[in-house]
Parts: C-alpha cells; sequence; structure tokens
C-alpha cells in the first residue's frame, strides 16, 4: 500500500483496508473487496467491472507484461481463489481454492468448482462448468445467480466492523 | 489421526491372532480378552440419513428401500444437491458441476420432498411371484406343524369322529377356506437389447461407471435422476463370546457420547514411538525410544520382555519392570523401578514413560526390521465391575488382580 497512485476505486465499491493493492487498479461500481485480497497489478494493468465479489484470501495478479487483464460483471471470486487470467467475463463464480492459470480466458456465466483449474491458454465458453479432480467440463443450462442479496448484505456489514481502504487515515497497519 | 501418532507402526495381537493398531481393538473386560472387528459381533443399533441426521426405526427404512426422502445427491459427481427457488417453485442445483434438476427433464416443485426416483417396472409381478411361494410354503409346511403337534393345542373340528354327521359341513367348510393356488403364469421370456439399440437410443454421452453404480435401473436411453442419499446405521459391538456390550452409542443420532464404551486404549498399557529410528546397520547397536501411557483408570504394573524369535530384531536390554500410575490418580512420582534399571528410562511424566532399549539388527532382518515385545501386567481394583455373584461364588478368585498379557509388534521403519 505504499504506492497507491495508479489504484482508483469507485465511490460506490467497499474494500477493506486489510486488502493489498499494488499498481494500476481500476474497480468499478459496486464491487466488495474483503480482507487479506491481493491486487497485484506489477506487470500490467488489472480492470474489474461492476458488482464483484472477492473473497478472503483471493489472489488477483497480473502476469503478462503489460496486457491488461479485464474482469467483467457479478463475479464471485471465493475465498483462496488465485486468478491470473487475461479475461474473466461476466456472472462467473470461481470456487474455493480455484486456479485460473496465466494467460486463459472465462467467458459468462462459467462456474469453476473447489479446488480445480483451468490451464493457460484455455479458453472457456460460456456456460461452462469446470469440476471434479480431473477437471471435467460440461456445458450447463443452469445460470448462475447475480448475488444481489449478498452484494447489499456485505455492503452493508462489511463497513462496520472494518476500516476501509482510502477512508480512515489512521489504520493500524499503515 | 492414527497416521499422525504412528500407531501405525505398532501392531498389537488380538485374541483372534490378528495383528491390528490399538486404536482398532475393544477390550472385553469380562473375558479379559482383547477383541478386533473381526472377532466381534455388531447389530446394527440406529438407522439415520448421514446428511440430514433425521433417524428412521428399521421397518421404515425398508419402506423408503434404505434412501433418504429429503436429501438428493447429484447424478452427474455425487455431490449434494441444494435446492433454488424461482417464481415460487424450486429445482435442485449441484454447486460442483451445474447439473440440475432440470437436466433430468424434471418439473420444477413446490416442496424440496420426495423428487421421483426410477422404480422397477416389475415390481408388481416380482410381489405376485413371492406372494404364490409364500402361499406354498404355508401348504407344504401344514403337515409338518400337524406332527409337531403345533396345532394340536387349538381345538379343531378336523379331528372329530363324524359322531353327529357334521364331518361333511365341516369339509366343505374346509375346502372353501384352502388358500388358492393359482400358479403364476411364467412370462414369455423376452430378447436381451443388443448393442446396436443401445447405441441407438442413446440420448446423451456415455455414463461414468460411478453414474451407472448410482442408479443402476435407470437404461441409458432415460435422463439421470437426482439420487437419494442412502442411510447408514450405526452399529453396537458386543463380544463374541459372552455376548456383553463392549461399545453402545448414547441414545440420539446427534450425540457423539458413549453409554458404554470399552476400547482396548483404556485398558492395555499404550505403547508408542517417541522418537523416529535412526538408519539401522547390521551388527550395530541402536537405540529405540518408546513411551509407555497408562489410560486406564488405575495404576499398572508392568513388565516389558522383549522377545526373541527367528525371524525378528535382537534385542540386548533387559526385561523391564515398572509401575505407572493411572491418569486419574494426583500423585506423579511413581515407585518401583529398580536403581540398575534407571538408565533405560529416559523421562517420566504423570502416567507416561519414556523407555530405551537397544537393539542389535542382524543382515536378515534389515528389510523389515520389527521387534516384538511381549508385556505382562496387572491392573489393582479395576475389574471390580465383576458381577456380584461371581464374586460370592469365586472369592478367591475375585480378589487377586489377574496376570495379563498383551503382545505386540514395532515396525522400526
Amino acid at each position: 500500500m505504499t504506492d497507491n497512485s495508479g489504484v482508483s476505486i469507485a465511490s460506490s465499491t467497499i474494500v477493506c483496508v486489510e486488502a493489498e493493492i499494488k499498481g494500476e487498479v481500476t474497480i468499478k461500481e459496486g464491487c466488495v473487496v474483503h480482507p487479506h485480497v491481493v491486487f497485484d497489478a506489477t506487470n500490467g494493468p488489472i480492470y474489474v467491472g461492476e458488482n464483484n465479489i472477492f473473497e478472503e484470501f483471493a489472489v488477483i495478479k497480473n502476469n503478462s507484461d503489460g496486457q491488461p487483464m479485464i474482469i467483467g460483471d457479478s463475479n464471485i471470486f471465493q475465498v483462496h481463489s488465485k486468478c491470473s487470467a487475461k479475461y474473466v467475463g461476466s456472472r462467473n463464480v470461481i470456487g474455493v481454492h480455484a486456479v485460473l492459470e496465466d494467460g486463459c480466458s472465462v467467458s459468462d456465466d462459467c462456474s469453476v468448482a473447489p479446488k480445480s483449474r483451468i490451464y493457460s491458454r484455455q479458453n472457456l465458453e460460456p456456460s461452462v462448468a469446470v469440476y471434479g479432480t480431473s477437471n471435467a467440463h460440461r456445458t450447463t443450462t443452469t445460470p448462475n445467480l447475480t448475488p444481489t442479496l449478498q452484494l447489499e448484505f456485505l455492503r452493508k456489514i462489511l463497513p462496520s466492523y472494518h476500516h476501509l481502504y482510502g477512508k480512515k487515515k489512521a489504520t493500524p497497519n499503515q | 489421526m492414527g497416521t499422525l501418532l504412528q500407531y501405525n507402526l505398532i501392531k498389537y495381537e488380538c485374541s483372534c491372532g490378528k495383528w491390528r493398531m490399538l486404536p482398532d481393538l475393544f477390550y472385553c473386560r469380562h473375558c479379559f480378552k482383547i477383541k478386533c472387528d473381526d472377532c466381534s459381533c455388531k447389530e446394527v443399533d440406529a438407522i439415520f440419513c448421514p446428511r440430514c441426521l433425521e433417524p428412521s426405526s428399521a421397518p421404515e427404512a425398508r419402506m423408503k428401500k434404505h434412501r433418504c426422502m429429503n436429501c438428493n445427491d447429484c447424478a452427474k459427481c455425487g455431490n449434494v444437491l441444494s435446492a433454488r427457488t424461482e417464481n415460487e417453485k424450486c429445482y435442485l442445483v449441484c454447486q460442483h458441476c451445474r447439473w440440475s434438476s432440470r437436466d433430468a427433464k424434471q418439473e420444477d416443485r413446490e416442496n424440496i420432498k420426495s423428487w421421483p426416483s426410477k422404480e422397477n417396472p416389475l415390481t408388481s409381478q416380482l410381489n405376485e411371484v413371492t406372494a404364490y411361494m409364500k402361499r406354498l410354503e404355508v401348504m407344504e409346511n401344514a403337515p409338518k406343524d400337524l406332527k409337531k403337534g403345533k396345532s394340536s393345542k387349538t381345538w379343531s373340528a378336523i379331528h372329530l369322529k363324524d359322531k353327529f354327521n357334521v364331518q361333511q359341513m365341516v369339509e366343505k367348510r374346509r375346502k372353501a377356506l384352502v388358500p388358492d393356488v393359482n400358479p403364476v403364469e411364467a412370462h414369455a421370456p423376452t430378447d436381451p437389447p443388443t448393442l446396436e439399440d443401445e447405441l441407438n437410443d442413446r440420448s446423451d454421452v456415455l455414463r461414468t461407471l460411478d453414474q451407472i453404480i448410482m442408479q443402476p435401473l435407470t437404461n441409458s436411453s432415460e435422463p439421470l435422476l437426482p439420487v437419494k442419499v442412502s442411510l447408514i446405521g450405526r452399529v453396537l459391538v458386543r463380544c463374541d463370546e459372552c455376548e456383553r456390550t463392549l461399545v453402545k452409542r448414547d441414545f440420539g443420532v446427534v450425540t457423539y457420547k458413549f453409554k458404554i464404551s470399552s476400547f482396548a486404549r483404556e485398558f492395555v498399557p499404550d505403547i508408542r514411538m517417541s522418537r523416529p529410528v535412526e538408519d539401522l546397520k547390521a551388527g550395530v547397536t541402536t537405540p529405540v525410544f518408546l513411551s509407555v501411557t497408562n489410560l486406564s483408570s488405575s495404576s499398572l504394573d508392568i513388565t516389558i520382555i522383549p522377545q526373541a524369535e527367528e525371524g525378528f530384531i535382537q534385542c540386548s536390554s533387559e526385561p523391564i519392570k515398572l509401575i505407572l500410575p493411572s491418569s486419574r490418580s494426583a500423585d506423579s512420582a511413581a515407585p518401583g523401578v529398580h536403581a540398575e534399571q534407571s538408565e533405560v528410562i529416559v523421562f517420566r511424566q504423570h502416567n507416561r514413560i519414556g523407555l530405551r532399549l537397544d537393539v542389535i539388527p542382524s543382515e536378515a532382518n534389515l528389510e523389515s526390521p520389527v521387534l516384538d515385545l511381549l508385556i505382562n501386567y496387572k491392573q489393582d481394583g479395576s475389574f471390580s465391575l465383576l458381577a456380584t455373584s461371581e464374586k460370592v461364588l469365586n472369592p478367591e478368585e475375585s480378589g487377586v488382580d489377574r496376570i495379563l498379557t498383551a503382545r505386540l509388534r514395532i515396525n522400526l521403519r
């Protein structure tokens, strides 16, 4: 949190102060970033759309050389998930401990199950579920729900128990 | 837990001659014997759903075909199906692979209970045949029962002499009461489906073996249905000799407590490796560090005798004699160790003692170095649980503490 010149966070987005943001990161309206989320944009910028949820210990890291990482709207990155994909669409669910490797891309309405992995250079078509120890793929008809209720709840509850990024200057970590 | 505490390296001998880890063993305190899974009787104590923990009685479970009515598993990947509501109707979705009850061509329902499952299409025919067989059984056994005199207790008009000319009427009535024995018609043989037929009307991609096993009645042409969670049973363990209960859980499915528990750990001295063994070399004396713990409710008088049989590692240490206090007793210092043996004792904690044994491996047993130990131990007063009648019958036996033995093999790898 030493260099936050390139960080631009929309006003309605809630980012806890324990989150670590490095480099050029743009987060649009309505997102929720839990404590201990890492945004590492030292190798290239990260653009995040609206109404995304990043849960604890999620790591969003741009490993490409200067190429931007684009994340769409209404995605959920669950606890301990790792994402270094070049593109993530909208309404995706990235499960607990799931890994999106360097340079892969995920389109819309996909679901990556806990502990599964999307390999680099892999491109997920819309509405694909990845699951199991062998990372099986199947096309689904069931849509992911947009987490409206969850977002509303988090927006209400997180500020009452956490210091927010950029709002309070006197924080224990700084 | 067993691997964490390295219990898997130490095997105790069961009374039936098998070698098992100590946490897997039971102890019958009436027969004074160690019992394992194979030499104890087990009976199902309670049947319940592992998911929603709803208990059901045995006939109830049989009615439900040992499946829970409320909980469903994914037909594709076997994970939990959760309900999702849309327009006041709900359907089931797997959060893992996004398989849903809509994929099974099931309409949305108003409640989450009683989703359909595939039934055997020949159920009624099967019931007919079994009913017919039962009728035949009754008729075949009837003369035998008569001979045995079972039915002679009940008065019957058949046994009367035809004194009053009612026999004819009785015969007529008896004939009317004889059950029908219309044999069930054997159904015509049907041609088994060929491979081509099966491949032609395949609705989706090939199913995995797990998916087929989960619902064996569903044909390949039909879509998979949500799988109902199978019920599980909780067992009660008995000694196979005296039939006394060794393990019994508390009433209720949710509790984890025991009403009766007699695990071997609570009666037999618990021996473990306290330090990993160094590299064994043939002919070189190597120390082996063991810890002995007394988890029983009374103090133990233990003698550890290393065995020197063919095929096992030679141990140069003398037999060790010691007294271990129980974990419940207040005094920590325990008497009874001879001075010349004190170099074998590494440490002494409350109810635990650390020992050092010296082993000399030979060339032959370097492949599988196993140390064989015999323990003689005596517990004072812990077997006062014997029935009072036995105390009265054999007063001299009940007063004396028995010397018990346990054998164990330690894998030094």
